[in-house]
């Protein structure tokens, strides 16, 4: 605008009052196109890029509401001619589902209390205490992040099975009480913190526990939350370790207890996805939930503000 | 009530590095205490050191006749105001100034009683309600200043507490906290880096330079008499001017001989100091210091009968500064720009010379070696 009234100064004799509106709302019709044609390029793009990215979801969705005869066809099934709920039903009635889920939460919920504990914890010593081999004892827990879980699962198995807790809730929870990760996430939260005010509380009389919790928690709820998002989701979808150390039914999680409605004798492809989609609800929820705490924590350290 | 005494402290950071060596200080009860110095001379150190926030590496730390040195910061009953205010963001103005007795677990009545008497003592009864983040940067200076003093600690401790506001709003809270330490009539501490901060609140000045005190005196006396050429410089603004002088007897007088090429530039001096040079120091180098505002027109010194028997110095003018009230007139001499503040009806423009009278009463003479005022180093006058 301040370039067509620049330029309209030395040509004001040639125009006319009226001309030069007419000029002007043309403009700006221009722009106004070329910017509403540019938006709606880009939400095509993008609802493309969604459709591929999210295509896998929604077939299986689709798959779970087909009768299982619909699916093994040698035309290109994509929706379900006859939806039905009835596989949803199965998956309840063949396996103990409910309980698989309650288990999964039980674990999953203590995992991320646990951790959100813990690391909170370790994270405030490593960034507001000083203390004798403070950077070692980081740099130690930090390199734990480099091993890889398989690589000691197997001795891990053999104490806790020394201990004699094998299937039970405690031995599903207790060797993920705390991470690495998380203590690694709260830590660089933390690190931007002011430390005066730490000061402040300690010359105020706070106590370090009193600190953290009237203070530093309020503050930081965000990176909690996108830490509790984080922990709860990979605590719902480990697999490996409760398979392991879990026998009975009354024990299973639900990424275990899904493949229980794979069996040699009569496979159902339509019940095992509607098993799958069942469980995959809780921890899109949550992340459709925590979304923007997720996302604002995991970048907190990344720019100041 | 507060008498704090530092003994020899120390604080050494690692093997090599130390942050304050050798303090020894006394301050006694409603004193307005301040530290300056350049950044980096450990005058926060030593405040934190004061606070318990930091731990004392050797000498002692005395508060009203007790040892304190392993006292937790809370046990101290200090109060200490942060150059970022430091205020609880999760918590209104009235739960941070409230926090301290919370804490301590004081009746909520007296609380209460005592949150609008500090409110309103600074003005900021109606802000009670609002989150720090609604508060402007002056506003939020008070809160902090008022979370510090609700408490009726020994001694105040304030870290720059002025330097993230601006000029304007600085020396609206300068005038401020010298009403308030009147009102309250405690100890106050304060660390600054400006000088002019420090020459207009203190009572004490303790100028510091890479961990070491340099001189604690009075504003004036840190003014008239500075003890070596650092605090000489740092003190006073435009800052004082060093010019290398040989040290001549002519006849019975005392000559300084500017070092420089050309034309004989020379100021005579007589009193105390000229003894000493007459006795140590002819046909030596010293180094001479002179505030911008102890430089007058020689034709208006020789006119007030200041200047018999002395000669103009000629100098060339580089920049001018008007300010209103004087006229700064900048000039060259041993490649260092000197200060002189004249008369604003001086018309000298730049590139003219002045004749300038340097008033030798108001001289200060350095050795060249260890940059100590002679008169001090003779123990002369101190």
């Amino acid at each position: 605008m301040s370039q067509l009234n620049s330029m309209a100064i030395p040509m004001e004799g040639k125009y006319s009052k009226r001309e030069l509106l007419e000029l002007k709302n043309k403009m700006n019709a221009k722009a106004l196109a070329k910017r509403r044609s540019k938006t709606a390029l880009r939400l095509t793009a993008n609802i493309v890029f969604a459709l591929i990215v999210l295509l896998p979801l929604l077939y299986a969705i689709s798959i779970a509401l087909m009768p299982s005869n619909e699916l093994f066809t040698t035309d290109l099934n994509l929706f379900p001619k006859h939806p039905t709920l009835q596989n949803f039903k199965d998956a309840f009635t063949n396996v103990p589902l409910l309980r698989f889920i309650l288990n999964s939460f039980i674990m999953a919920g203590c995992i991320t209390i646990g951790q959100i504990i813990s690391c909170s914890l370790a994270a405030f010593a490593f960034s507001f205490l000083e203390f004798k081999g403070k950077g070692i004892l980081f740099a130690v827990v930090m390199a734990t992040m480099m091993v890889p879980g398989e690589a000691t699962i197997i001795s891990n198995y053999l104490t806790v099975g020394s201990w004699g807790i094998l299937d039970t809730y405690a031995v599903l929870i207790i060797p993920y009480l705390t991470s690495a990760m998380g203590i690694f996430l709260f830590r660089q939260f933390y690190m931007t913190f002011p430390m005066s005010l730490y000061e402040s509380a300690k010359l105020d009389g706070c106590s370090n526990l009193k600190f953290i919790v009237k203070i530093l928690i309020p503050l930081t709820k965000s990176a909690i939350g996108a830490m509790a998002v984080y922990t709860f989701i990979n605590a719902w979808n480990m697999y490996m370790w409760p398979l392991l150390v879990t026998g009975s039914n009354n024990m299973r999680t639900v990424q275990i207890g899904i493949s229980m409605l794979d069996s040699v004798d009569s496979q159902s492809i339509t019940l095992m996805i509607a098993g799958v989609v069942m469980i995959i609800i809780p921890s899109i929820s949550i992340f459709i939930i925590g979304q923007k705490q997720l996302i604002r924590g995991m970048f907190s350290g990344a720019v100041k503000g | 009530m507060a008498e704090i005494a530092l003994r020899n402290v120390c604080k050494q950071f690692d093997s090599e590095h130390y942050g304050v060596k050798d303090f020894t200080l006394d301050i006694h009860d409603k004193e307005f205490v301040i530290f300056v110095g350049p950044s980096g001379c450990g005058k926060s150190t030593t405040l934190r050191l004061i606070a318990g926030l930091e731990d004392i590496t050797d000498g002692e730390l005395w508060i009203d006749g007790e040892l304190c040195n392993y006292l937790e910061p809370k046990e101290r009953e200090m109060s200490m105001v942060f150059q970022n205010y430091a205020l609880y963001p999760n918590m209104t103005v009235y739960g941070n100034i409230a926090y301290s007795l919370k804490i301590r677990k004081v009746p909520k009545k007296e609380i209460d009683q005592r949150v609008r008497e500090v409110a309103r003592i600074l003005e900021i009864e109606s802000l009670l309600d609002r989150k720090p983040a609604a508060l402007s940067g002056g506003q939020k200076q008070r809160v902090a200043i008022g979370a510090a003093i609700i408490r009726q600690p020994k001694a105040f401790l304030m870290d720059e507490p002025l330097s993230n506001l601006d000029a304007k709003l600085r020396a609206q809270m300068r005038v401020e906290l010298q009403k308030l330490h009147k009102q309250l009539n405690t100890t106050i501490i304060y660390v600054t880096h400006d000088q002019t901060e420090a020459m207009t609140l203190g009572t004490k000045i303790v100028v510091m330079k890479d961990g070491l005190i340099q001189q604690v005196d009075t504003p004036q006396n840190i003014y008239d008499h500075p003890v070596n050429k650092f605090v000489a410089g740092f003190v006073g603004a435009p800052s004082m001017n060093f010019i290398e002088c040989e040290v001549e007897k002519e006849f019975n007088k005392t000559a300084l001989i500017f070092a420089t090429t050309g034309p004989i530039k020379k100021v005579y001096l007589t009193g105390q100091t000229a003894e000493i040079l007459q006795r140590d120091y002819i046909g030596k180098r010293v180094i001479i210091g002179i505030r911008p505002e102890d430089i007058y027109e020689y034709e208006e010194a020789k006119a007030g009968g200041f200047a018999e028997n002395s000669f103009g110095i000629k100098e060339t003018v580089v920049t001018r500064e008007m300010l209103g009230a004087e006229v700064i007139l900048y000039f060259d001499e041993q490649h260092r720009t000197h200060a002189v503040r004249l008369e604003p009806s001086n018309q000298t423009k730049v590139g003219e010379t002045v004749d300038l009278y340097f008033d030798p009463g108001r001289i200060h003479v350095f050795d060249i070696e260890t940059e100590e005022n002679i008169l001090h180093l003779y123990g002369k006058g101190y």
